[in-house]
């Protein structure tokens, strides 16, 4: 499996097998093995393509912190897969469209406002349920295509955000 | 079991020159490999730098876990024909391991000719995907293709082992609950868009990624509608819009890390039980090959040496040793797993046959996997043989291979002649996966021989005519004849028309064999059936 | 006969823990009072006995003057400890022990409001005949402080009246951002003290900060146990601190130590106290102001002297006479103290949350470690940043260097960004090595604020035992295949 971390601000990307206890990694097409031996109380031998170091590592949530080589590192798990799945799908359009027929019976913001991801741009009425419209990313509203009391069919464009330049 | 007792001298002067003739001959194989696979790219690969694509290869490398093996099938498609442009008929089929899963992978190679299809592109895909099916294994499909071949389309399109058959296979393994993935990766154009559409998972990269039935070339053409491909079959498109596609990616890193976290969902099916012994490797080192192998098919060979570089400890037990003896029969263990063995070390006579037929019925008896080494010039002809009835007992062995039911694996290691490659589980026979060695020859009877016919025919119709031929004008008809024979009766050929799964060294015979046989035990190991054996 | 029956550590962290050791060797019980964030603590795990006390917040809780008395009442302590920081020099808090008949560890609550007024003190100072830096202040008239402060000279520093700590400090370079920045320390002094009282000193530039540990009496006798050297700090705080100073010679050393005994005893002080004092590159010091408290950094002058700071703050505290005079204190081998904070250099010591994972103290022969924090901490924005202190000793400065940058290559501190990876540079560093530091050593070698890269190796080393250890492992490869590697047909 792919897996990624930031050290010090330095990005590793590795892909990891694994043979019983024995760790494959593939990192910048360098390829190593690695294992890991508990000596106790977050005390480990750590083997890498044949070199042993004597390590403590302790995890909290997405860090795990690495004593190596005398100093202390901090390895922090980056999501991959799932997180770039939902920065995916309609999140990379500058259109929200609507997801059913309805009428528009609020407007939260207005043409030319700066909005942060998540914030509600317009809540949208229909099968009696209200939906609101959220930021999918921050960004300039460049256009909020019906007014208020507005009706609009499925798929019918709701709010327009400026587009992003990409990133060169 | 008995560990072979070799009767090589790794220290002769023989087994040297002869060893240092046969890595030259696997030198040769290596180097057309490897250009196969990396020469002639540069506007190709040029291209797919300016379009933000990586290189087929490096694709693969983030798709297959680290450290683990990657058998390449048929990695020489195609290289006797079209001009030799085609290289690997322009894509990447294997088997490897994906998120600790056994997969197969069909890798498009846009860096050749776009990743447009010709005839044995579209041969290379079916017998992939019939892999696929006998063997149950999971599919990845790295879609980056221009498309069909058009000027070759009547070849590509129509017949029944053709573009539609690679669709059909795609369905049947959806049907058997096998699942698939798509990851489309450059354009997915007409036929090719049904790929990530019959996939149980499709995804698709932006920008880079298309899917349509229509490119908009044929669009504009079609109805005069101008469209872009991004518009027209684009990652937002697909995956917001038309659901043809399922996952959006930024980019072909992120597009391959999901397809591995997507197969890391498969379940494992449980393999068919055959028991399963510690692995262990051969004794002697299979290195040693290239000492006993003669570069000459006409030179004949002791397969049990060939066997004790193979097989777990090198360890056999032969069945029936003095009986049929030019047949070489008898279990083994290939990375753990139990294998019957049937080797030639000569022409197969009556008793051979009747051997070889009464063994294969035995293996199935006992749901052990078959391995067949092919080194046959045929089954032996003249008066008394067919007057024992050699017909009639090579007919049994045809029998017993066809109503085989254990998987069965082929390795043609020197001649495969005549209807010794049948009763020896030539390619129509249905083994699971079948390599040649590079020095081998395939044909339907050796080449002099065939040269000698055919050049007695031509100089008996030039004597209908009276003419009487010098012995010069003799040797000018035969040239040719011995020219071209060797050229369609070589290993190259063979594996260029994808008679085979690729052409292996015969250090690798055992690894492939190893993934084969694990591959062949995701199909449950039917009770065998056999027609009517003439007594 | 212990000197007193009980007694009292109005503080938490390292220094609670520090006093308890002392009150232990000398079999007196201890009391420690404690903020519910400080429930788990190693103060609190210590201590014999100890008492919750409430605040706004955690700080507000360790300031609140009468919480503390009424936990001396309620255990029965006679005497309060107040460590570093917190109440050690709030007169208020003296003033209030003494109405409820407590001892007060500390000098009288006459010399903690001199020196705790950096202005006073220093006017004080001067009219002693001590040297002081060119200064203005701002209360001799407010009206001309400008124009007063801009005559002391550029660079020059602008000070709280009522400050400490670094809090409110600004260099000004040229006499054109001067009201600017008077305003904006005003502002500060305001928020950080409640007091908006500036006044301007020469800025002395490449200074060595250089501090004389004195010990008094209420008898009338003052040694002074030699000077530390805390040239290297960040945020106008230390951040190493040494014994002897590597930037004194004996001559210099002799004159700034009886200084500072002429400032304590010439304002009756007793107790323990440190002088500060700023040694210019010419040699010339003047005074900067005086520490009414134990310091963080007591640790490196009972290194080289053998003594127990604490346990002479408890003999002077409860009447008794020092009973050695200035003859009896040798310096024996060097001391460095490195501080150990949770924040990250390489981010401008932004200050670093998390919780202590693991914690495995350096040991060997002349290694102290001074912790306050134990596994299963939390590591909060509620204090200052400091966990911990490692002080080495050995027969001289280099061979301490290399004891302490072992020392911090051995202590395994797991959960929070802490900036021992820079002190093991910083000690590592030539400039360091050759002892030629200064205040502003580190603006100076920006590059030892930058961690090395790791190497591709040791990423890799790193990568592999985050994944080792994640919860999720890698997808076991099947056999055969394992059993083949990487291999390629």
């Amino acid at each position: 499996m792919q897996r990624r971390y930031d050290i010090g601000g330095q990005k590793v990307a590795a892909q990891t097998s694994r043979r019983g206890e024995t760790l494959r990694l593939e990192i910048g097409g360098r390829e190593h093995e690695a294992a890991l031996r508990e000596l106790g109380a977050g005390e480990y031998v750590l083997r890498l393509d044949g070199r042993e170091r004597r390590v403590w590592i302790a995890a909290d949530g997405d860090s795990v912190y690495v004593h190596m080589d005398g100093r202390s590192w901090r390895v922090r798990a980056e999501n991959d897969g799932q997180a770039s799945s939902a920065s995916g799908g309609p999140a990379r359009a500058d259109v929200a469209a609507a997801p059913m027929p309805g009428t528009v019976i609020a407007v939260h913001v207005a043409e030319g406002e700066h909005v942060r991801l998540g914030q509600t741009l317009v809540v949208i009425e229909s099968m009696k349920m209200e939906t609101p419209v959220k930021a999918w990313r921050d960004g300039v509203v460049q256009k909020i295509h019906h007014p208020l009391g507005a009706t609009f069919d499925r798929n019918a464009p709701l709010v327009t955000l400026a587009p992003v330049q990409p990133a060169s | 079991m008995h560990r072979i007792e070799t009767h090589i001298d790794t220290h002769s002067e023989e087994f040297k020159s002869k060893a240092a003739q046969y890595r030259e001959l696997v030198a040769g194989f290596r180097e057309k490999q490897r250009a196969a696979r990396f020469d002639g790219r540069e506007r190709g690969l040029e291209r797919l730098r300016r379009q933000n694509k990586q290189f087929v290869r490096d694709r693969l490398d983030q798709l297959l876990d680290p450290g683990t093996p990657f058998l390449e099938l048929s990695s020489l498609a195609a290289n006797q024909s079209y001009d030799g442009e085609v290289p690997g008929a322009g894509l990447v089929c294997g088997i490897g391991i994906v998120s600790g899963r056994e997969v197969l992978v069909r890798a498009d190679d846009s860096s050749v000719k776009g990743g447009a299809m010709y005839p044995l592109s579209v041969k290379k895909i079916v017998r992939a995907l019939d892999i696929a099916i006998e063997n149950r294994l999971p599919v990845v499909h790295l879609c980056d293709s221009a498309g069909a071949f058009l000027p070759m389309q009547a070849e590509i399109f129509a017949d029944k082992y053709t573009g539609g058959r690679t669709f059909r296979n795609q369905c049947v393994l959806s049907k058997m609950g096998v699942p698939q993935v798509s990851v489309v990766l450059g354009h997915c154009t007409a036929g090719g868009a049904y790929v990530p559409a019959l996939s149980d998972y499709a995804i698709i990269v932006r920008g880079t990624g298309a899917i349509f039935l229509g490119g908009p070339p044929l669009v504009k053409a079609a109805t005069g509608e101008v469209v872009t491909a991004d518009e027209l079959g684009g990652a937002d498109l697909h995956t917001t819009t038309s659901g043809t596609a399922d996952y959006p990616a930024d980019s072909e890193q992120e597009a391959i890390a999901m397809a591995r976290e997507i197969v890391a969902q498969f379940h494992q099916p449980r393999k068919a039980d055959i028991g399963q012994a510690p692995p262990e490797p051969p004794y002697y080192d299979p290195e040693e090959l290239y000492g006993i192998l003669p570069t000459d098919v006409r030179i004949q060979f002791d397969m049990r040496e060939v066997i004790a570089r193979m097989v777990d400890g090198s360890r056999f037990h032969e069945y029936q040793p003095a009986y049929g003896t030019t047949l070489v029969c008898g279990y083994a263990h290939i990375w753990g797993y139990r294998v019957g063995i049937l080797a030639n070390n000569g022409v197969l006579f009556n008793d051979s046959a009747l051997k070889g037929a009464h063994f294969i019925t035995l293996c199935n008896q006992n749901r052990t996997p078959i391995v067949f080494l092919q080194n046959i010039t045929g089954f032996m002809v003249g008066r008394d043989y067919e007057a024992q009835g050699i017909t009639k007992d090579g007919a049994k062995m045809l029998m017993a291979v066809v109503g085989s039911e254990v998987p069965k694996f082929t390795v043609i290691c020197g001649g495969s002649f005549g209807a010794g490659n049948y009763g020896m589980a030539g390619r129509a026979y249905d083994s699971r996966f079948l390599w040649s060695w590079p020095g081998s020859q395939i044909s339907v009877m050796g080449g002099e021989v065939a040269a000698g016919v055919l050049t007695e025919l031509k100089v008996r119709q030039m004597a209908r005519k009276g003419e009487q031929p010098t012995e010069a004008q003799i040797a000018a008809i035969r040239e040719p004849v011995v020219a071209e024979y060797r050229r369609t009766s070589s290993a190259y050929y063979a594996t260029s028309e994808i008679w085979d799964d690729g052409i292996l060294d015969p250090v690798d015979t055992r690894n492939a064999l190893g993934i084969g046989i694990s591959c062949a035990l995701n199909t449950p190991i039917e009770k065998p059936g056999y027609g009517v054996f003439r007594l | 006969m212990p000197a007193f029956k009980k007694i009292l550590i109005a503080n938490r962290g390292e220094i609670a823990v520090r006093i308890i050791r002392t009150l232990r060797a000398l079999e007196i019980p201890s009391v420690v009072i404690f903020h519910s964030i400080d429930a788990d603590s190693a103060a609190c795990r210590e201590a014999d006995e100890r008492v919750e006390v409430i605040g706004d917040s955690p700080v507000a809780a360790y300031l609140d003057i009468d919480a503390v008395v009424a936990a001396c009442r309620a255990t029965g302590a006679d005497a309060v400890h107040p460590g570093y920081g917190f109440l050690a020099e709030n007169p208020a808090f003296a003033d209030a022990l003494s109405a409820a008949g407590i001892a007060f560890i500390g000098p009288g609550p006459e010399a903690m409001a001199l020196m705790g007024d950096k202005v006073r003190a220093r006017r004080e100072v001067a009219r002693l005949g001590f040297p002081i830096t060119p200064s203005a202040d701002e209360e001799d008239d407010p009206a001309s402080f400008a124009e007063r402060a801009a005559a002391v000279g550029f660079p020059l520093l602008i000070k709280a009246a009522a400050g400490g700590g670094g809090r409110g400090m600004r260099i000004v370079t040229e006499v054109g951002g001067l009201a600017d920045q008077i305003a904006t320390a005003r502002r500060e002094a305001e928020r950080y003290f409640g007091d908006g009282r500036l006044y301007v000193e020469r800025y002395i530039e490449r200074p060595r900060h250089i501090e004389v540990q004195v010990l008094a009496d209420s008898q009338g006798h003052v040694v002074h146990l030699w000077e530390r050297e805390c040239s290297v700090q960040r945020r106008f705080q230390k951040i190493v601190e040494e014994s002897p100073a590597p930037g004194l010679n004996d001559t210099q050393r002799e004159k700034i130590c009886e200084t500072a005994v002429g400032i304590a005893r010439a304002i009756g002080y007793v107790n323990a106290g440190t002088v500060e004092f700023l040694l210019g590159p010419d040699g010339t010091f003047s005074f900067m102001e005086m520490n009414t408290r134990l310091q963080v950094e007591h640790a490196v002058t009972e290194a080289i002297t053998g003594l127990d700071l604490v346990g002479e703050q408890i003999r002077i505290a409860a009447g008794e006479a020092l009973g050695y005079d200035q003859s009896a204190i040798v310096r024996n081998g060097h001391a460095i103290e490195c501080r150990i904070y949770a924040e990250e250099p390489e981010r401008d010591f932004a200050p670093a949350v998390g919780k202590v994972l693991r914690l495995r103290p350096p040991a060997g022969p002349g290694v102290r470690f001074d912790g306050g924090v134990i596994e299963g901490q939390a590591v909060t924005p509620a204090f200052d940043p400091m966990l911990a202190k490692v002080i080495v000793h050995a027969a001289e400065r280099s061979q301490a260097l290399h004891r302490a940058r072992a020392a911090l290559r051995d202590l395994v501190l797991l959960g929070v960004s802490t900036n021992v990876a820079f002190l093991e540079r910083l000690l590592g560093h030539p400039a360091f090595a050759a002892g030629e530091t200064h205040t502003g050593f580190l603006a100076e070698h920006r590059e030892v604020l930058q961690a090395p890269p790791p190497e591709p190796e040791q990423l890799a080393a790193l990568a592999a035992a985050a994944a080792l250890i994640a919860r999720d492992p890698a997808p076991e490869t099947p056999q055969p295949y394992a059993a083949m590697g990487a291999w390629r047909n």
